[in-house]
């Protein structure tokens, strides 16, 4: 592929948030050593991988801001930067600085995504996060909109005890703001998190669908285009970067536990710093062996990356892949899903907010309908293989 | 062989009474099994038997005892099944023997079960030496249960023999009161052949392996045999005794126990109390008390993957093969696709097949709501035996209907008495007598529609007298009933694996409970779900699913895909594990909700 998308994971935190699953250590100690490896790891891919690709890079974490100026201009001599690439760095309220912010600008950073989750010290308070209103306020002012036009705030919903009302003050904020790009995430409660052993019990309420509704409705009210699940932007300005793990753009993750899908492959690196150190020690790339996925395994990603854009499941490609009928297909379709979840334009199927939040169980239906053996003509071959998409 | 020497005996004893315990201690101290050989509880060998601590099958064993008088003994322990489903085979095993030892727990006392048994005993004129067992307990109150004992029997505190299995105790007198009280056989070798039937394995290099007691005559090799019952021919192959293994022997001669392998196919072939006897010189009756088999309860099997039909049809043909009471036959079911109407002896059986299915054949199988076979009289005077409630008759067309009646008898510690009297009730019984055993134990019996004890009962009866009462029960009769159909609809079409046959007076009941069941059972789906209960075409209660509003993977960026879509197959293998009706997906469980109604209160 003529395009590449780069992803490098910042696997420290000050303090692990109860709610996360993403891989991080506390251990600011190893920052000098895992720079060390990353660079190392950079320099064994550049082997094989053509870093003149690049379309973008994305600093992600892990906790990106604890990142010193000193180490993003190592990791940035390392690349070809070029001015239409979106480089991206996620960055906490509590770790941002002026002089940090000053530094990202001269380093070519041209996106930054703050990690605010809530204007509510209450909420901040039942997240675990480290910072609280005063401190989002105060960095806010301190970025300069002109040096980042493209700034993204990540808010988290459904958080335990947060309420509508709540959500209604979360608006007000956006309203005056005026982010060119929200990340709006509906708490999961994911095992291996502290939050597990205290929310595990699932709810039976509606709250969770109903605020993510109310989201979606009041964001579009503010001409935000509702692009992806959890993902809001003005006009032009959606996330390059995510997209690519989307729309089967080739990627590269570097760091522990990043994830990459080169050449149809996917794999990735450990969820341990330690293995990650010592194999890259020793010149050996630290990744797993690519996952085995057959075609069903395939089919099934296609129709979950597609519809949790606005891109949409292109059925004519499928159908064409998976020799079946449009026509029959949809009519099943129809049968089986409710009409408000979806609809269907230009030969591809759309979900619309209410049916992003069944989307699983939309993508499972649909899954099974195109893999009626009455419906398709194509056998499914069991097994691994290599040249698949 | 003198059969003077030989002592054919069985074991009765409640459940958790020890009887297995007990088996094992004899085996050891015959040097029948060694200490090493022995496997905990010897008897039970089949998996669930043991996890269950209940017999299941009957099984026997032959063991040798060199007694005071320098003579060797051949000690034949005929097992029998400890649940009130398989009370026929238990009848059976006792027929094949000359006494039994009445096995009580020292801190439980008789229960239900036993007595039960031992009358069958008392009916088949069996020497019966009573035990005591676990008097090592410290809570053991042996004074009271020999009290019991010598109540019911008649006999002295001096008759009765104090063992701890467990220990050991007094398992050397046991051996030497078998030898003593019980009587050696009697039967004529110069006879024709008859030999009973009571129990039958199957070897799957051998076939059909009948376990027999030879009543008269003689059994050898090429021998033409002849089944009474089954009226089919064979010829023996080999004849021998039951050891640790099968002891192949020249012939088995009247009053001896063994095994037969005759190229059997199928041990539909050799029911239990069918009679063996010589194709050509036939004995002129067969012995008495053979019953085919009756199955009580019915349900119908499905598998959850209509594609395994043909694998559920093998894996019951397999289990046919050693489990002759199981019955079935196709049927079709417009909700659940093709699968099978199967009759069974009762709950517990019905468990043990569901179980063996999935544990032995890996089949995942939906099991409709249970229920007995129910006669219909039309006004045309035509009768029919309705063992599915879809296949009911519109009202109009129905004379009357009867159903099953059983006799229970209900053994319970007096303090229980108002609770059972209670529970009864609810359950439409009918009050006949109550005696009591001894000052504080009360023997009960009632008249209980059967369909009323299949859901739940036993559990409820444990229950509400904290574990001490116990059951039995016989069919008695058919009765006319007021029973009608509740339908149960999801989004306005019937499911037909879902109807069932209810008295008139429950119905409203019955319906309220299950669709409130039913609504906690089925997930949310992308369609609302509306649950109603019908009786013919008026709808009794009503309850609604609200459409599924959160199944979403929320977080997807990073680029692990993988991990994500593993949460997706998670899902697909739960929904592939449900059973689409219409547009709904239901749980294998909700099929048998009924069954649970009751948990909620």
């Amino acid at each position: 592929m003529e395009q590449l998308y780069l992803y490098i994971h910042i696997p420290f935190c000050k303090s692990k948030c109860p709610y996360c699953n993403f891989y991080s250590v506390e251990e600011l100690s190893l920052m000098d050593l895992y720079l060390e490896t990353l660079i190392e790891e950079i320099r064994l891919y550049s082997e094989f991988i053509d870093f003149h690709k690049l379309q973008s890079i994305y600093l992600g974490g892990g906790t990106p801001s604890l990142l010193l100026p000193e180490h993003l201009k190592e990791i940035f001599t390392l690349f070809p930067v070029k001015d239409n690439m979106e480089i991206t760095i996620e960055t906490n309220p509590e770790s941002l600085s002026y002089e940090k912010l000053k530094f990202y600008k001269e380093a070519g950073i041209n996106r930054l995504s703050v990690g605010i989750q809530s204007i509510l010290d209450k909420n901040l308070i039942t997240l675990g996060r480290n910072h609280r209103t005063e401190e989002i306020y105060k960095i806010l002012d301190l970025i300069d909109r002109r040096d980042f036009s493209n700034m993204s705030l990540d808010f988290i919903y459904n958080i335990p005890g947060q309420t509508m009302e709540d959500l209604e003050k979360e608006f007000d904020f956006i309203r005056t703001y005026n982010p060119k790009h929200i990340s709006f995430y509906g708490l999961l409660v994911e095992e291996k998190t502290a939050f597990f052993n205290l929310y595990k019990e699932e709810k039976e309420d509606d709250l969770y669908g109903n605020m993510y509704l109310k989201i979606s409705k009041e964001l579009k009210e503010l001409r935000y285009e509702h692009y992806e699940i959890s993902n809001f932007c003005k006009e032009g300005y959606t996330c390059r970067h995510n997209q690519s793990y989307w729309n089967f753009s080739e990627y590269l993750g570097l760091g522990p536990s990043a994830a990459s899908y080169i050449n149809g492959e996917r794999f990735k690196n450990p969820d341990s710093i330690t293995d990650y150190i010592n194999n890259i020690k020793n010149k050996k790339l630290s990744i797993t062996e690519p996952e085995k996925r057959d075609e069903r395994d395939i089919l099934l990603e296609r129709i979950f990356l597609g519809l949790r854009t606005n891109s949409g499941l292109n059925l004519s490609e499928l159908s064409v892949k998976y020799n079946f009928n449009i026509p029959d297909v949809m009519t099943k379709i129809s049968e089986y899903i409710p009409a408000d979840l979806w609809y269907f334009r230009d030969n591809s199927i759309f979900l619309t907010a209410e049916g992003f939040l069944s989307s699983n169980t939309i993508i499972l239906e649909i899954n099974n309908i195109i893999s009626d053996k009455n419906l398709t003509d194509f056998t499914f071959k069991a097994g691994y293989n290599r040249t698949t998409i | 062989m003198d059969i003077n020497k030989i002592r054919n005996f069985s074991i009765i004893a409640h459940i958790d009474h020890g009887k297995s315990t007990l088996a094992d201690r004899l085996l050891e101290i015959t040097n029948t099994v060694s200490k090493r050989e022995m496997k905990a509880q010897f008897l039970d060998d089949m998996d669930l038997e043991r996890e269950r601590g209940i017999t299941i099958k009957s099984h026997a064993i032959r063991m040798e005892y060199k007694f005071s008088d320098d003579e060797v003994y051949i000690l034949n322990l005929i097992d029998t099944p400890g649940h009130v489903d398989f009370s026929y085979e238990v009848s059976r095993s006792l027929a094949a023997c000359e006494g039994v030892l009445l096995v009580v727990d020292a801190t439980q006392g008789v229960e239900a079960q036993t007595l039960s048994t031992l009358y069958q005993a008392m009916d088949n004129n069996l020497q019966i030496i009573p035990v005591i067992n676990k008097i090592d307990l410290p809570n053991a109150q042996i004074v009271l249960v020999m009290e019991q004992l010598t109540e019911l029997l008649g006999c002295n505190s001096n008759e009765i023999v104090l063992v701890s299995a467990k220990t050991g105790e007094g398992i050397k007198e046991l051996l030497e009161e078998i030898i003593i009280q019980i009587p050696p056989p009697e039967g004529k070798p110069q006879e024709p052949l008859q030999a009973l039937i009571f129990d039958s394995i199957f070897d799957n290099y051998r076939g059909a392996i009948p376990y027999i007691r030879v009543i008269n005559g003689v059994i050898k090799p090429k021998t033409r045999i002849f089944m009474f019952a089954n009226e089919k021919t064979f010829e023996v192959d080999e004849v021998g005794y039951l050891g640790l293994k099968k002891d192949p022997q020249e012939e088995l001669i009247a009053g001896e126990v063994g095994y037969v392998v005759a190229n059997i196919k199928n041990v539909r072939e050799t029911r239990v109390g069918d009679t063996i006897t010589e194709t050509f010189n036939k004995a002129s009756s067969p012995l008495p008390g053979y019953r085919p088999a009756k199955p009580m309860v019915f349900s119908g099997l499905y598998p959850v993957n209509n594609d395994e039909y043909n694998l559920l049809k093998d894996a019951l043909d397999k289990l046919k093969l050693n489990d002759s009471s199981l019955l079935y036959e196709p049927e079709s079911s417009k909700a659940l696709g093709f699968g099978f109407r199967c009759g069974f002896l009762g709950l517990l059986h019905m468990e043990i097949i569901q179980e063996r299915l999935f544990r032995e054949h890996k089949i995942e199988i939906i099991t409709t709501v249970p229920n007995v076979e129910y006669l219909v009289y039309t006004h045309d005077g035509e009768r029919l035996s309705i063992d599915n409630p879809s296949n009911l008759l519109q009202e109009n067309l129905i004379e009357r209907i009867e159903e099953p009646i059983i006799s229970a008898k209900i053994i319970t510690p007096s303090e229980f008495i108002g609770n059972i009297m209670k529970l009864a009730a609810d359950r439409r019984g009918i009050h006949k007598d109550m005696e009591y055993m001894d000052k504080s134990r009360v023997n009960l019996n009632f008249d209980f529609p059967l369909v009323e004890t299949i859901f739940d009962f036993y559990d409820k009866l444990k229950t509400i007298s904290k574990g001490y009462a116990s059951l039995d029960y016989e069919f008695l009769e058919y009765r006319p009933a007021e029973l009608e159909k509740l339908d149960i609809l999801l989004n306005g079409e019937a499911v037909d694996a879902l109807s069932m046959i209810v008295h008139r007076e429950k119905a409203y009941y019955w319906g309220k409970k299950l669709v409130q069941k039913l609504r906690k059972i089925i997930p949310r789906q992308l369609y609302e779900v509306i649950i109603q209960a019908a009786i013919g075409s008026r709808v009794i209660a009503r309850e609604s699913i609200k459409p599924l509003r959160k199944n979403v993977v929320a977080k997807c960026y990073g680029g692990d895909i993988t991990r994500k879509r593993k949460l997706l197959e998670k899902q697909k293998e739960g929904k592939k594990r449900m059973k689409r009706v219409g547009k709904v997906d239901i749980p294998q469980e909700a099929f048998l909700a009924i069954l649970t109604v009751e948990d909620d209160g």
